[in-house]
């Protein structure tokens, strides 16, 4: 697609909107050529007599003379009002015909993209700190901000990365992933702007999910207390859960935070009240601004018992709500906030619509929240085809089982009900499924005090979630031996999340504890089971782990319940000699087909499935140990995990001391970027191949090994 | 009042809050019918008057109202009545949204009037007074030092000569 920057004389020659009989000749021109193309070429045009852009998302992407004048946010500061909207509907074409391509975060992004214009035509990053919370908002961020060309790479392997990366560009403040993190570290950036005596501008963007964390609330009081010069803007869209929490749509508020939210959006008569006690005091007349502003003050009082001003009980100035989608106003308000010398820490309150602009996602029930490659037109995405389900539905599905058979099971989980399965679990039983919002610590607590009353919780959390609550894990848990159900999904790597999704740590953090009960099922069937042993342990609690991915084909229990297995038994899957490999999880199947691959150069080797970390299948071990040379551990866990405990057993009953040779495979000491999930275990070195090839190795046949395809 | 407008910063911000607060006294001050009729348009509709409902209608009674709306002002049933639509559809969001349609309510009984609506969109607030409280505030505490903040703020200005 040619691009030919316009010359700036045929720009400026566009007629003005104010002119309404000019509109049907407005026309955004790339260039002669590119205009007379395509019929009247019209893809992007402003509404006549209103203020918004309507954008045909049908056909190729369309022409963004504006967009492609700007690389940096330094071309972006003499755009007018009526340029910078232009550029946002520019932006918003950008975004979805991007994201349709490479798959990816696409509502979040197209709610603040008048955000992000607005930001970057105030504030001058890579100086001035622009901090995204979680950051899969941030498409337009980086598209303007130097990375436009490489945004069909996003989420892929080499590629950019899906949330802001520090490595990645100066104009990323701060890396982000998990939530509720950015008030924390604008803060720390503030303060430290303050100590060295410099002069730029710190912000952090939050939405209303994120702020219902713990640690936005810890952020907001301490930045109340030091009173430093800080903007926080909330973006708020009123959906609280993510949109996939419920199979219905987003999830009714689930907290007593969003109706404060809810408050603040209407009271309009509050305000008023404050505005009045403003006039009064300037009728007064006289006077100097400490009398105005204490009149403020106790007028805010009187209204805060209406729970309207729980951020000023905080210390933050509160501005809003204002429109999140008109670029005059977000500009008019931050260069008054970025004027004033002395704010003290700001919070601006917006709201925005999720997939603003885009129809089909503004019309999806989850409002294309996460999506993979679609078609711009229609919205409708391009999913694979695959003769299983995901790991998580079939967790889904024994979960709903246990709980048919017993009706003390409960399911927990921190504001992921699509992600976690749990929707269906709540559809099927809602007064037995609790989403405590965006809370990890207090989902492991909550859960821990139902399991004192003889309930059956079950904590479905992500593996690197599930690292913010394990304090609670290991002190309200695990100390007291509460029997807790932790199910942890995307364990392992994760594709194209990154690192900061990754499960790596999960069997390290939960295996050194003393009374957990550690397994980790091989395929799906093997998951089924083992939900329904952890149904069964009532005494400890108990964890098991499953990736991020759909199952390989196993033949499930029938009705899809499972039996409880054996606690600390693993088993034995294929006999050989020589050489065993112990496979942790779904390595299992990885070291299924190292096997087969061996078989070709005439090995034959054990494969066993480990099923438990803890309590070890100390047995199984002891047999492996006496009956052959090599014994191979495999886990994609990072170090601390499987193959140390069963190193340390080794150790301890002098198996060591003997003919054995003992290798552990586990994940590098370093994180693995995002990319796709087989460029990922390449490069972490967890393939069949890579274990083939270790088996050679060890049989001092190194050359073979060389020689794997 | 000198001294109210004697603050450089805000002058400009106060002057124009001192006009636009005139300009809402005088309305909610029985203006002359002649000033009225000098008014380009008499007053304008509010969003029920649009859509032709009363204030008290239910949810589905605005629901159907605004069918009917988009169906007869439709760009594609009916060329030129673009505009028509685009508030049709606007008075059906806030109208439909039991917060923002409080929030209007509250407006239209306070009398929010046409020279407002400039500076507001039907539910939001009025930030630009917010931003003059803020300024207030500032001014008050700025010199006191209680605050961490407050103290790194004057040491640097201090060292900046």
């Amino acid at each position: 697609m040619a691009l030919q920057a316009s010359p700036p004389s045929v720009f400026r020659a566009v007629p003005t909107f104010a002119n309404a009989s000019c509109r049907r000749q407005f026309q955004v021109q790339a260039s002669a050529a590119a205009a007379n193309g395509g019929g009247d070429g019209k893809m992007m045009w402003k509404e006549p007599g209103s203020d918004s852009w309507k954008i045909d998302y049908s056909g190729e992407k369309p022409a963004t003379p504006l967009l492609d004048t700007v690389n940096y946010p330094k071309h972006m500061k003499n755009l007018s009002t009526p340029e910078l909207e232009q550029l946002a509907a520019e932006l918003r074409a950008e975004i979805v015909h991007t994201v349709a391509k490479t798959g990816g975060h696409l509502s979040s992004s197209l709610g603040v993209v008048e955000l992000a214009v607005a930001l970057h035509h105030v504030f001058d990053t890579p100086e001035d700190k622009i901090i995204w919370d979680v950051g899969h908002q941030a498409y337009p961020h980086k598209i303007l901000t130097g990375r436009r060309s490489r945004m069909h790479t996003i989420r892929q392997t080499s590629g950019l990365a899906g949330f802001p990366k520090r490595d990645e560009s100066a104009h990323d403040a701060f890396g982000a992933g998990h939530s509720s993190t950015s008030i924390s570290a604008a803060l720390g950036m503030a303060v430290a702007r303050d100590l060295l005596g410099n002069k730029n501008h710190v912000i952090s963007v939050i939405g209303d999910g994120a702020i219902t964390a713990g640690q936005a609330y810890e952020a907001m009081n301490n930045s109340g207390f030091l009173d430093s010069n800080l903007i926080i803007v909330l973006n708020d869209n009123k959906q609280v859960s993510l949109p996939t929490a419920t199979l219905d749509g987003p999830a009714k508020p689930v907290g007593a935070l969003s109706k404060t939210l809810t408050k603040l959006q209407s009271s309009t008569k509050l305000r008023r009240l404050r505005e009045a006690a403003k006039t009064i005091t300037k009728q007064i007349g006289g006077q100097t601004h400490e009398v105005a502003a204490k009149v403020d003050e106790y007028a805010r009082g009187m209204v805060s018992a209406s729970g309207s001003t729980l951020f000023e009980e905080l210390g933050l100035y509160y501005i809003g709500p204002v429109d999140g989608h008109n670029v005059e106003d977000l500009v008019a308000i931050f260069e008054k906030v970025k004027s004033m010398p002395a704010p003290g820490p700001v919070l601006i309150h917006i709201v925005t619509e999720k997939g603003k602009g885009y129809p089909p996602a503004e019309a999806a029930a989850d409002r294309m929240h996460g999506v993979v490659k679609f078609d711009p037109t229609t919205g409708k995405q391009f999913k694979p085809k695959s003769s299983t389900l995901s790991y998580t539905q079939y967790f889904a599905e024994a979960l709903i089982r246990e709980a048919e058979a017993d009706d003390k099971v409960v399911g927990i989980h921190a504001a992921m009900g699509g992600g976690t399965g749990l929707n269906y679990f709540q559809k099927r039983f809602p007064e037995r499924c609790f989403d405590v919002g965006i809370a990890e610590q207090h989902a492991v607590t909550f859960a821990a005090g139902l399991a004192t009353e003889g309930l059956k919780p079950f904590c479905a959390i992500y593996s690197s979630f599930l690292q913010r609550g394990y304090d609670q894990v290991v002190h309200d848990v695990d100390l007291q031996r509460l029997p807790v159900r932790f199910a942890m999904d995307r364990a392992g790597l994760v594709g194209a999340d990154g690192p900061t999704h990754c499960g790596a740590f999960d069997v390290t953090y939960m295996a050194c504890l003393p009374n957990m009960v550690v397994m980790a099922p091989s395929d799906e069937a093997e998951l089924m089971h083992m939900v329904a042993t952890a149904a069964a342990i009532d005494d400890r609690p108990s964890c098991f782990r499953f990736p991020r991915g759909n199952g390989i084909g196993a033949v499930l229990p029938p009705n899809h319940k499972g039996t409880p297995l054996e606690i600390g038994k693993g088993r034995v899957l294929v006999g050989g000699n020589r050489v065993a490999l112990l496979g942790y999880g779904t390595m299992v199947q990885a070291c299924m087909k190292a096997a087969v691959a061996l078989k070709e150069h005439g090995i034959f080797v054990t494969v066993a499935d480990a099923r438990f970390c803890k309590p070890l299948d100390t047995q199984l071990i002891r047999e492996l140990a006496a009956e052959h040379e090599i014994l191979v551990t495999v886990e994609e866990g990072s170090i601390g995990g499987f193959g140390s405990h069963v190193s340390h057993y080794l150790g301890l009953t002098g198996l060591l001391d003997g003919p054995l040779k003992l290798r552990s495979m586990f994940l590098p000491d370093r994180y693995i970027d995002h990319g796709a999930p087989v460029d990922q275990l390449e490069e972490a070195g967890l393939t069949p191949r890579h274990i083939a090839a270790t088996v050679l190795s060890l049989l001092g046949r190194p050359l073979e090994a060389l020689q794997l395809s | 009042m000198s001294s109210v407008c004697a603050r450089p910063v805000g002058m400009g911000y106060m002057a124009g809050g001192a006009r636009s607060q005139q300009r809402r006294r005088a309305a909610r001050v029985r203006v002359p019918a002649a000033a009225v009729a000098m008014a380009p348009t008499a007053r304008a509709e509010t969003m029920y008057e649009l859509l032709g409902v009363e204030e008290t209608a239910e949810p589905e009674v605005i629901k159907a109202a605004y069918r009917r709306a988009a169906r007869r002002w439709h760009p594609d049933a009916c060329p030129g009545g673009a505009e028509r639509f685009m508030r049709a559809r606007e008075a059906y969001e806030v109208l439909s949204d039991p917060e923002r349609r409080r929030g209007y309510d509250i407006q239209l009984r306070c009398g929010a009037g046409g020279g407002a609506q400039a500076a507001r969109r039907a539910g939001f607030a009025d930030w630009e007074a917010q931003l003059a409280g803020l300024q207030w505030r500032a001014a008050a505490h700025g010199r006191h030092g209680e605050t961490w903040g407050s103290r790194m703020r004057h040491a640097t200005a201090q060292a900046q000569p």
